[in-house]
């Protein structure tokens, strides 16, 4: 009996391994990557998945036809009785019923994250927790942004033709993009020797396919020595998804059966303006490469002779083609701004509203007044600020006119500037994405224009480009007035103003408090009161300082309004509160909808990022900043962390206390603390940081995991403080996944750091597979409880700023010594 | 060759030995528990396991159960009860489910397969002090105990009628839960069981 309980529990405790992987493949990319519904993605196979019902998001999970989903990968999908569907493959059978959350594999009880359901005939099943179930790989392609659901490699029987077939029987042709010095490049390799040539040598210019618009150069290429029935791996990438200038390659059908016929045809689709060039023309032998395989290249190049480059232009238009349909351009020339034109309705009519989002950074338009119907399309587009454009038709309800959503995602992080064109050019708008600013200069100027009563004096701070004041606070004892720069970004260590002595500054020191804004602290000599100004052009702050009238701080934020308007704003805020001055402001701006008749180009907004914020407390008491200036940064021996990307996770935050300690500690105001202050830490010793949250904000779970598998971080950390029903538990445990070996020797080097800076108990490095945080990471993570807030000394302890200074030199000393190698 | 007697009177005092001991576990029952039991009995015995109270490690209490509680799903509600009650006094244990946590029913999600789904009040979340030990403690005591119980394969934890995502903020706890002996005093299960069998044989006899 406890034999096989164990066993159970081991098989459990495996498999959830997998599920982790999957689950947050699924749900971390519905978080952070809204698809365009049309967009395939799922990938069955190397193919996109054909079925007439959509795949569905569900609570973050992926719902998907099960037929058409499992079987291409030959598993018998049937439903033998009614309410009940069997998956069955070579070794397994997986049974799920209808509003269960509970699948039999082989007759043994799993958990499902979502219900099975019905649409139509067809049964929607979660897919990762079936692909987990039948042993299927299934992986999430961020190139392709797309899943891929394949057969694990060893299943896949490579016999594709039959034994010896003669020429290229056992061999396969491999399809690859590149970029061989600057040139798009396509890459045939096989094992046999071939050759690539033209069948048709003179491109022909067709209509486009489906998907794309205007005259595309159609290509047909035949590959002389592999076998119809060899197995081709094209590029696994989406008509209309494929880089520029590439538009499509797919392979043909073979025009007979006869077994004498020795080649491939592919059929190649290059975008406007450019053409195939050699080793040219007609035939290219494939020469054999260093590792045996030979390989033959077909390169792209521009068919503009001219210095200058012609404008890249990307229509994008849907699938039944006509002259009175809508047609989405999006253009740039060199040196301009990015211009969308929204050709098809009344420009007047149009009415805008746009969000910035991050992760990835990514504009978003909603347009009603103009309508697409068409199904959602994406395009890559190859521009030096905008990655990809999307258009989604959203239907409109009894509340909701129908509207068209535009997304597109921005290469490089850095605010997006929406003008709207006036006149006839009402429906275009122009894109400028203004760059994350990379220089921030400070000065005190000693005789403030406004010479008030009692002396006042000025700071300056100035940066490269304009910046956004997200935010503006004070926090007393000592008294210092904290200002976030948002759009910037500052060298490690930025600098440090020594002021001379005058009455009301101390030092001024600046840091870079997440990766977009950088913070400047004003360390006041005494309580003053606040004037801060912005510069029209956002790239200068007047910060005067003067004799108090009653704490006031006034934030100028005229800068961020139209010119012709009206004048500045002025929002006070008492000592001790903060203000995000400019938020409401520009979103209301964007959202603008009649242009004045005046210029050609009228409205501008700054779309501020939003702040991380969806369940701000507001009380400013226990703010972290409260705590910044604890960490007295000792000389750092570490040198292993330089380069590292590492995550850090802040437990619990807003409504979720956490574990309330018995002096009333809770803990999520000391995870981020610990946090904040590890972040310096790691930072000076040259690691990047991010945060999951880097406020008193409740965070998603799936965003505590996310931030780290996107990035492919080094390591994940999830800080918490632990709690037990008896008071006298005490110590500190790490935990990690079983089976991750490099989580494991993150978790002991860092407990081991712990246990011995601290001077605390060991509770050990522990393996556990039902922690979300660690269960749903790729990367290596643990989750750390550095220590009981229910037993009375250790909270003591945890209180104590010096002891939290302790333990996060004991977690950058663990996880150095982790990245040092230097471990069992 | 013995005879007739001296065999009679080896069978009378193995008898006995076998009475004495089961009076003996029957005393101990009737105290409310025995630090040594079984896994499940029909007899109306079950373990109950309960976190200790300076660590994070389940201990096995042996409880007799009424006798109109002994049959069918009537052993369930009772140990859940039971559970929900905390431990005897004395025993050095602590209750991991926050005051006022009262059963609000269970079913089997999938009767041949083993899953059973119970319902508790609000006040378990409400309540709950956090940290991952706690939340460890709180869920295994109900999982363990429970999967101890035959036919018990595996249980789902829901709340005032809803599917639980998380009790404190760690356990994913979307989905059944089977039993993780990792967490248990197997020493002490191992005695426990082996006087359970013992209390068995007793009752037989």
């Amino acid at each position: 009996m406890p034999g096989s309980q164990a066993m159970t529990s081991l098989g459990l405790a495996f498999r959830r391994f997998f599920l982790a992987c999957v689950l947050t493949l699924s749900s971390g990319m519905f978080l952070l990557q809204p698809m365009p519904a049309a967009a395939a993605v799922l990938w069955v196979a190397g193919r996109p998945l054909e079925s007439s019902v959509p795949v569905r998001s569900e609570q973050g999970y992926l719902l998907v036809p099960a037929a058409a989903t499992f079987g291409p990968l030959g598993i018998q999908v049937g439903t033998p009785t009614p309410g009940e569907l069997h998956l069955q493959n070579a070794d397994r059978k997986l049974v799920l019923r209808l509003g269960s959350r509970t699948a039999y594999l082989d007759g043994q009880p799993r958990p499902l994250p979502v219900t099975p359901q019905l649409a139509g005939d067809e049964w929607l099943v979660p897919l990762s927790a079936v692909a987990i179930a039948l042993n299927l790989n299934l992986y999430w392609d961020n190139q392709l942004r797309s899943l891929q659901l394949e057969k694990p490699e060893t299943a896949r029987a490579p016999a594709a033709s039959p034994p010896g077939s003669g020429p290229g029987s056992s061999s396969s042709l491999q399809v690859t993009l590149e970029t061989a010095e600057g040139t798009p490049t396509l890459l045939f390799r096989s094992e046999r020797p071939f050759s690539v040539q033209l069948t048709a040598p003179a491109a022909e210019t067709l209509p486009g396919p489906a998907g794309a618009d205007g005259p595309v150069q159609r290509w047909q290429v035949w590959v002389e020595g592999i076998l119809p029935t060899t197995q081709v791996a094209l590029p696994a990438i989406l008509p209309g998804h494929w880089p520029a200038p590439w538009q499509q390659v797919r392979q043909l059908p073979p025009s007979s059966q006869d077994p004498h016929v020795t080649g491939i045809a592919f059929e190649l689709w290059v975008q406007p303006g450019f053409t195939l060039t050699g080793p040219w023309p007609l035939r290219a032998t494939a020469a054999s490469g260093g590792d045996g395989r030979y390989e033959a290249r077909l390169r792209l190049s521009r068919t503009a002779s001219s210095s200058a480059l012609p404008p890249v232009q990307t229509p994008a238009r849907g699938t039944a083609p006509g002259p009175a349909g809508p047609v989405l351009t999006f253009t740039r020339r060199p040196g301009e701004s990015a211009q969308l034109t929204l050709a098809g309705g009344d420009g007047h009519s149009l009415q805008l509203e746009t969000q910035v989002l991050r992760d990835p950074d990514r504009l978003v338009l909603n347009l009603t007044g103009w309508e697409w119907p068409f199904p959602s399309q994406r395009l890559e587009l190859a521009d030096p600020d905008f990655q990809a454009i999307a258009v989604n038709p959203q239907p409109g309800d009894a509340s909701n006119a129908p509207s068209v959503q535009v997304v597109l995602w921005q290469r490089h992080p850095g605010w997006v500037r929406v003008v709207r064109g006036t006149g006839d050019q009402a429906d275009t708008l122009f894109l400028d994405v203004l760059r994350l600013v990379q220089q921030v200069t400070l000065a005190m100027v000693a005789d403030a224009s406004s010479s008030g009563a009692g002396g006042d004096v000025a700071l300056r701070v100035d940066t490269s480009g304009p910046v956004r004041l997200r935010r503006a606070f004070r926090l007393p004892d000592p008294e210092r007035l904290v200002l976030d720069l948002e759009g910037a970004a500052n060298p490690v260590g930025g600098p440090r103003l020594q002021t001379q002595p005058n009455s009301w500054v101390r030092q001024v020191r600046v840091s870079q408090f997440d990766p977009r804004t950088v913070r400047v602290v004003v360390d006041l000599a005494s309580p003053a009161a606040v004037h801060i100004t912005q510069s029209p052009d956002g790239s200068s702050l007047m910060v005067t300082l003067g004799p108090p009238a009653g704490q006031v701080t006034t934030i100028d934020v005229g800068a961020l309004h139209p010119p012709d308007d009206a004048g500045p704003v002025f929002l006070q805020l008492p000592s001790g509160t903060e203000a995000t001055p400019v938020n409401g402001t520009a979103s209301a701006l964007a959202r603008t909808t009649a242009p004045p008749p005046s210029s050609n180009v009228t409205q501008g907004a700054l779309l501020p990022y939003p702040p991380a914020e969806s369940d701000r407390t507001g009380a400013s008491g226990s703010r972290p900043e409260a705590q910044d200036s604890v960490m007295a940064p000792a000389a750092s021996t570490r040198t292993h962390l330089k380069g590292r990307l590492i995550v850090l996770d802040a437990g619990h935050g807003g409504r979720d206390p956490g574990a309330i300690g018995v002096n009333g500690l809770q803990e999520k105001d000391v995870a981020l603390a610990l946090v904040l202050q590890l972040q310096k830490v790691l930072e000076a010793d040259g690691a990047r940081v991010l945060l999951t949250r880097q406020d008193d904000t409740l965070v998603d779970w799936a965003q505590r995991v996310a931030p780290a598998n996107l990035n492919h971080a080094d390591a994940l950390l999830s800080i918490h403080l632990n709690s037990y029903q008896g008071p006298s538990a005490h110590g500190v445990e790490t935990y990690y996944r079983s089976d991750q070996a490099q989580a494991r020797r993150l978790a002991q080097a860092l407990q081991e750091a712990l246990v011995q800076k601290l001077a605390a108990f060991d509770g050990g490095a522990r393996a556990r597979d039902d922690l979300y945080v660690v269960r749903q990471s790729w990367v290596p993570a643990v989750l750390i409880e550095v220590g009981y807030l229910s037993n009375p000394d250790e909270a003591a302890h945890l209180a104590d700023p010096g002891y939290q200074a302790r333990a996060v030199q004991a977690i950058a000393d663990g996880l150095d010594r982790y990245f040092a190698g230097n471990l069992p | 060759m013995l005879g007739r007697w001296a065999r009679h009177s080896i069978v009378a005092a193995l008898l006995l030995l076998l009475v004495a001991a089961g009076w003996w576990q029957g005393q101990q029952m009737r105290a409310g528990y025995v630090w040594t039991s079984g896994p499940v009995d029909s007899q109306g015995v079950a373990i109950l396991l309960f976190p200790s109270e300076e660590s994070m490690n389940l201990k096995p209490v042996v409880v007799r159960l009424p006798v109109v509680a002994a049959s069918g799903g009537g052993v369930i509600s009772e140990v859940i009860g039971r559970l929900l009650a905390g431990p005897p006094a004395g025993l050095y244990l602590v209750n991991p489910f926050p005051a006022g946590t009262r059963l609000l029913g269970w079913q089997w999600v999938e009767p041949t397969q083993g899953v059973l789904r119970v319902n508790l009040s609000g006040e378990l979340v409400a309540g709950h002090g956090g940290g991952t030990s706690g939340e460890l403690a709180t869920v295994y005591t109900l999982v363990d105990t429970l999967t101890l119980l035959p036919g018990v394969k595996a249980v789902e934890l829901w709340v005032e009628g809803r599917p639980l995502d998380t009790l404190a903020g760690h356990l994913d706890l979307r989905g059944p839960l089977t039993s993780d002996l990792s967490l248990v005093d197997m020493v002490a299960l191992r005695q426990a069981r082996q006087a359970l069998m013992n209390v068995r044989r007793a009752q037989l006899l």
